[in-house]
């Protein structure tokens, strides 16, 4: 074995040798000169051999060069001769991890179990995985350092992460009786908020407290300090909302509840200023509610008042501490609005809502990136690697899966660059290119102008026509100021080699600095002749400013055609968006002023003929189906009912001679408060609730139900002035009543009754069924072999109109069954049974007929009504009670019959639309 | 004189009739549905006109079992108040019957849109017609003049014999096409529990405001 490793060592070292004659650079090249200047004395003092010294010198190459493999070959070479050396085994030992292989590198680091660096190294690679251990080893590394605390302090922080919190305290104890200790104040504070956090989590607020003080008076202006701070008010703050539920949360009677929804419907609305003051009096009346506090943090949230949101979700937590919903409420707010400065306290919250509720998969995925943006990589990978064997097809699989890949990817090799550019460019003598390479290293790395000209100058001295050096020094002359010194070095590069996009690209900023703008413009373009993209955007820039837009615009469109990334494309982006608004508003203000001259006439006239109907608006919105039938409900019974239905009798009135009932009649139509101005204020809250959305109605001309209404209300209003004077037509009136009291009321039933009706029968739920199939998730269960269940649908060949659209339905029942099919193949795999009936249901009571349709499946777990009414967010019933509510519909679960367990049954309205077609 | 029984939660109703049926009508008004079964205790009407919407009303004076419809919203008390509301004519008209009131009603609602519903409602509370929104005096007049038709001296006692009115038979679940198909055991209807005679889910629903 000896002799094989021998006979491998000298085999290499002629490899080495023969690449080194090869390549005259190599000998001269300053990093390993220097690797081997720095390690010679090491190596001589402890007595390695020439042979194996020259090996440890390339393995430390090697490894600075980040390539790890030939490191921990060249290392492994070193132990084969001096298996006991400590730098080739830590040097080894380090390779082999950055190669992900930590089993190999714990291996060769307990080759020396008795050695200060290799224990040291040991405990601090298995600090994660086994902290326990790696307790021991730091204990072990005290009594190897005697004299040295800093082993006690990586003791307490090892102990702290195997939640031995007792030895990690007595460790820290021992650390900060010891002479030096202050030497990492940042990390003693670390560990204390640590352990504060330890303490808070067993329950002992006052020792979290005493921790946290101490953190703050150990480094009042430390950067830790804030978060100490900000720890110590959440503990603080935590206790005064205990003290406030001693008496428990309490249950909300009634009223109460019925308060606390309009509150919540008021926030959902979009008007969380209504709803926190509604929210802020409930408190004051019922203090030890959760669910009030709860909304409250909701409500503040959306007025950005992250503090009171913060203070009212840790009330809800406090009044109902085993109650998973208020914790995650409050872990997103403090993950979401804190810049990740409190993810620790987040991931906290979330960690015990888990606790509370296990069967809440999702949590276990925010956790996972929750650990991951903390920088914690095992806890990272432990979380959603979790989620994952809980929720293979769980709406964040994929996203954990690229987690996961991220955190589990190796670190590449460096490419071997160096060997590709080891030779000096075509003519270039080696000794100038390395005298440009070192100009290069003083000006980048140290900043070292004056050492880079010197080299420079060198290079130059030994090849005058070396552009690479011209360029560099053309830089160092304009970090020197000297922009004319600068400007002639380049244009000397230039006449040497004109093709250099980058350096035309350079003088051309230059010219530009220097104000010589169409220098620099036609430097720019010969950069962009010779493929430099940012030159058009330079272009761009500079017509730009010379405020040739429609050029500057053709310029950018240039630079985009060639470019999708690099340094000047966020600019390019905000330029090409700054310019296209400019555009817009000038062709704007010349369209306008030319239309004012010539189109006035048609743009009232296009108007009147462009726009939406109600019909077009709830097929592009049916969610405003409340406020629009609101709306048409208020005009048929607040403007015609008891108001316009008046008109035939005063006509008739008219007829007979009696002008009075016309004009007392008319003057109330048309009064401020009568049914002429309620028409108006209904019109613009259907008007106004279009232009919310973006949309501009056309009620008033193309509506095919409220145009002619609106003519008729026109005419209403002529006719009451000159029912004044005595001279209103009864025929005219009464051509009135029929366009308001026939047409008109009937236009407005039927837009009530049947905007949106959609007809439900087996080909619809059919289609749903097949799309909910068809999502990737089960489409990729399905690849994967397993089969999907049947679903066995019984509609009795009925065709059933309801009030919804086809939106709200596919939402509907798409939920559902994918709630349905999730749960069932989850919990009976290839037993899973569902189905979907379809029935008529009338209430003998009002007449009012609903049609049922009853998801069953036969999952075991319990689903109830309580839960659905709570929209188990776990489920996501949230959409599916929100569109049924809005169609005044209901979600119940209910028994099924064998082989079902249960059904949840959402029925909605049944129309008659089948009969008033 | 034909004496009317107006039944509205507002005042519109027999501001109208007040103002342009003058001859041959006597008008009095209940705002709500437990003030009508009052009235209806001590005097003869020779038809009752019966608005649909009581949205007005005071919340605790409307008929129907708010607890029950609030189950059936899925716990929701606002949408099962609106509900009890939007429909509250009906729950009168279900009440009136229950307690033995035969009189003619003629209810305010555009039936015209739901056939369906009214064939329904007919059949269960005879004599009933109705009048859409959109009626002037003339065809209101019309309407009470045929509705009150026989007792235009006066009214029915309310002593007076229930005048039969055929009924169908109750349906609270159906499916087109498969009646003799034997339902779940869960299918029920809407009201629950589901009456059991033709007016006892009135008076439960009386029994639920009288709790109240």
């Amino acid at each position: 074995m000896r002799q094989l490793f021998g006979a491998g060592l000298t085999l290499w070292l002629v490899g080495v040798g023969v690449a080194a004659a090869q390549d005259p650079g190599v000998p001269n090249d300053p990093a390993p000169a220097q690797a081997e200047g720095e390690d010679g004395a090491d190596l001589v003092g402890l007595g390695l051999d020439p042979v194996t010294r020259g090996v440890f010198v390339e393995a430390a190459r090697h490894e600075a060069r980040g390539s790890w493999a030939r490191a921990a070959s060249a290392y492994s070479l070193v132990l084969g001769r001096e298996p006991t050396y400590a730098p080739a085994v830590l040097g080894l030992a380090r390779a082999r991890e950055r190669q992900g292989d930590r089993r190999a590198a714990e291996a060769t680091l307990r080759t020396l179990p008795m050695d200060a660096d290799a224990v040291e190294a040991l405990a601090a690679l298995l600090v994660e995985e086994r902290p326990a251990e790696s307790v021991s080893l730091y204990r072990t590394l005290g009594t190897l350092r005697l004299g040295d605390p800093a082993p006690l302090l990586f003791e307490a922080e090892a102990a702290l992460r195997a939640r031995d919190v007792g030895g990690s305290v007595a460790a820290l104890d021992r650390y900060l009786t010891f002479d030096g200790a202050s030497r990492s104040p940042d990390r003693v504070v670390e560990l204390m908020v640590g352990l504060a956090a330890a303490y808070k989590d067993a329950g002992d607020r006052e020792a979290a407290k005493m921790w946290l003080r101490r953190a703050i008076e150990q480094a009042p202006d430390g950067a830790l300090a804030e978060e100490a701070r900000a720890r110590l008010d959440r503990v603080l703050v935590e206790e005064a909302a205990d003290s406030l539920a001693l008496g428990g949360a309490e249950e909300l009677d009634p009223t109460l509840t019925a308060a606390l929804d309009l509150a919540r419907r008021a926030l959902a609305e979009g008007d969380p200023q209504g709803a926190a003051r509604r929210l802020e009096e409930l408190a004051s009346v019922a203090p030890r509610s959760p669910e009030i506090w709860g909304a409250l943090g909701e409500a503040r949230l959306a007025l950005n008042d992250v503090a009171g949101a913060e203070q009212a979700l840790m009330t809800a937590v406090a009044l109902q501490p085993d109650e998973a919903n208020w914790r995650v409420s409050l872990g997103r707010l403090i993950a979401l609005e804190y810049a990740g400065r409190r993810h620790r306290e987040a991931i906290e919250e979330l960690s015990v809502a888990l606790t509370l509720r296990p069967s809440w998969t999702e949590l276990r995925y925010h956790l996972g990136v929750l650990h991951q943006e903390s920088g914690e990589g095992v806890e990272a990978l432990r979380a959603l690697e979790e989620y994952l064997r809980v929720a293979p097809e769980g709406v964040y699989a994929e996203a954990a899966r690229l987690a996961i890949t991220r955190l589990t990817r190796p670190r590449p090799e460096a490419p071997s660059v160096e060997r590709l550019s080891a030779v000096p460019p075509d003519g270039v003598p080696p000794e100038a290119w390395r005298r440009y390479r070192l100009a290069q290293v003083y000006l980048r790395d140290r900043q070292d102008d004056a050492r880079a000209l010197a080299e420079i100058d060198a290079a130059l001295a030994l090849d005058p026509d070396y552009t690479d050096a011209i360029n560099l020094l053309a830089r160092l002359q304009l970090r020197a100021g000297q922009h004319d010194e600068a400007l002639a070095t380049y244009e000397r590069s230039l006449t040497m080699n004109p093709n250099q996009p980058q350096t035309l690209l350079s003088v051309g900023y230059a010219l530009q600095a220097e104000g010589q703008v169409a220098k620099a413009a036609a430097r720019f373009r010969e950069a962009a002749r010779v493929g430099a993209p940012e030159a058009w955007y330079a272009l761009a820039a500079l017509a730009e400013q010379d405020g040739r837009w429609m050029e500057a615009r053709e310029l950018l469109a240039e630079y985009f055609a060639r470019a999708a990334g690099g340094r000047d494309h966020e600019a390019a982006l905000a330029l090409r968006a700054s310019l296209e608004r400019r555009l817009r508003a000038t062709v704007g203000l010349i369209t306008g002023a030319a239309g004012i001259v010539l189109g006035v006439p048609l743009l009232i006239l296009r108007r009147r003929r462009s726009g939406l109907t109600l019909d077009a608006l709830l097929l592009q919105h049916p969610e405003c189906y409340e406020e629009v039938t609101a709306a048409l409900t208020a005009m048929r019974h607040e403007v015609i009912k008891h108001n316009t239905t008046v008109l035939k009798t005063v006509a008739d009135a008219l007829d007979a001679g009696d002008p009075g009932p016309a004009q007392e009649a008319l003057g109330r139509l048309v009064a401020p408060d009568g049914a002429v101005a309620r028409w108006e204020s209904s019109l613009r809250a259907l008007e106004a609730l279009g232009a919310g959305l973006g949309l501009r109605l056309n009620l008033r001309h193309l509506d095919p139900a409220l145009a002619p209404m609106c003519r008729a209300f026109d005419a209403l209003r002529r006719q009451a002035r000159r029912a004044r004077s005595g001279r209103a037509s009864a025929a005219e009136l009464r051509r009135i009543s029929d366009a308001l009291n026939g047409e008109g009321y009937r236009a407005l039933g039927r837009l009530i009754r049947e905007a949106n009706v959609r007809t439900l029968d087996e080909e619809t739920l059919r289609a749903a069924w097949e799309r909910v199939r068809a999502e990737p998730a089960f489409h990729a269960l399905a690849q994967r072999g397993q089969a999907l269940p049947h679903l066995t649908i019984h509609t009795d060949g009925m065709h059933l109109p309801v009030r919804a659209s086809a939106q709200e339905l596919d939402d509907i029942i798409v939920n559902l069954l994918r709630n349905n099919l999730q749960a069932t193949l989850a919990e009976r795999g290839d037993d899973a049974r569902l189905g979907l009936i379809l029935e008529e249901e009338l209430d003998p009571v009002t007449g009012l007929e609903e049609v049922a349709m009853r998801f069953c499946d036969n999952a075991r777990s319990v689903l109830t009504d309580e839960m659905i009414q709570g929209r188990y967010i776990a489920r996501g019933f949230g959409i599916v009670v929100e569109r049924v509510r809005r169609r005044r519909g209901s979600v119940r679960v209910e028994p099924a019959a064998a082989p079902y367990n249960k059904a949840i049954v959402v029925r909605l309205p049944r129309a008659e639309r089948e009969d008033n077609p | 004189m034909t004496q009317v029984l107006i039944v509205e939660d507002g005042q519109e109703y027999s501001a109208l009739f007040q103002r342009y049926l003058t001859e041959g009508f006597s008008f009095t008004r209940a705002g709500d549905g437990p003030e009508a079964l009052l009235l209806l205790q001590t005097r003869a009407f020779a038809v009752i006109f019966l608005d649909m919407r009581f949205d007005r009303a005071e919340p605790s004076r409307l008929l129907g079992d708010l607890a029950a419809t609030t189950a059936r919203f899925t716990g929701d008390e606002a949408q099962a108040r609106r509900h009890l509301e939007d429909h509250q004519g009906v729950y009168i008209l279900a009440a009136l019957r229950e307690a033995g009131v035969s009189v003619p009603v003629v209810m305010s609602y555009d039936f015209d849109g739901e056939p369906r519903r009214f064939k329904h409602l007919e059949s269960r509370y005879a004599p009933l017609s109705y009048l859409t929104d959109d009626a002037g005096p003339a065809e209101i007049r019309a309407a009470l003049g045929r509705a009150g038709g026989g007792c235009s001296a006066g009214g029915e006692s309310p002593l007076s014999p229930r005048r039969p009115h055929a009924r169908r038979p109750e349906v609270s679940a159906r499916r087109r096409g498969s009646e003799a198909r034997p339902r779940p055991a869960t299918r029920r209807a809407l009201t629950r529990p589901p009456p059991r005679g033709p007016h006892e889910a009135a008076s439960s629903a009386l029994g639920a405001a009288r709790r109240r």
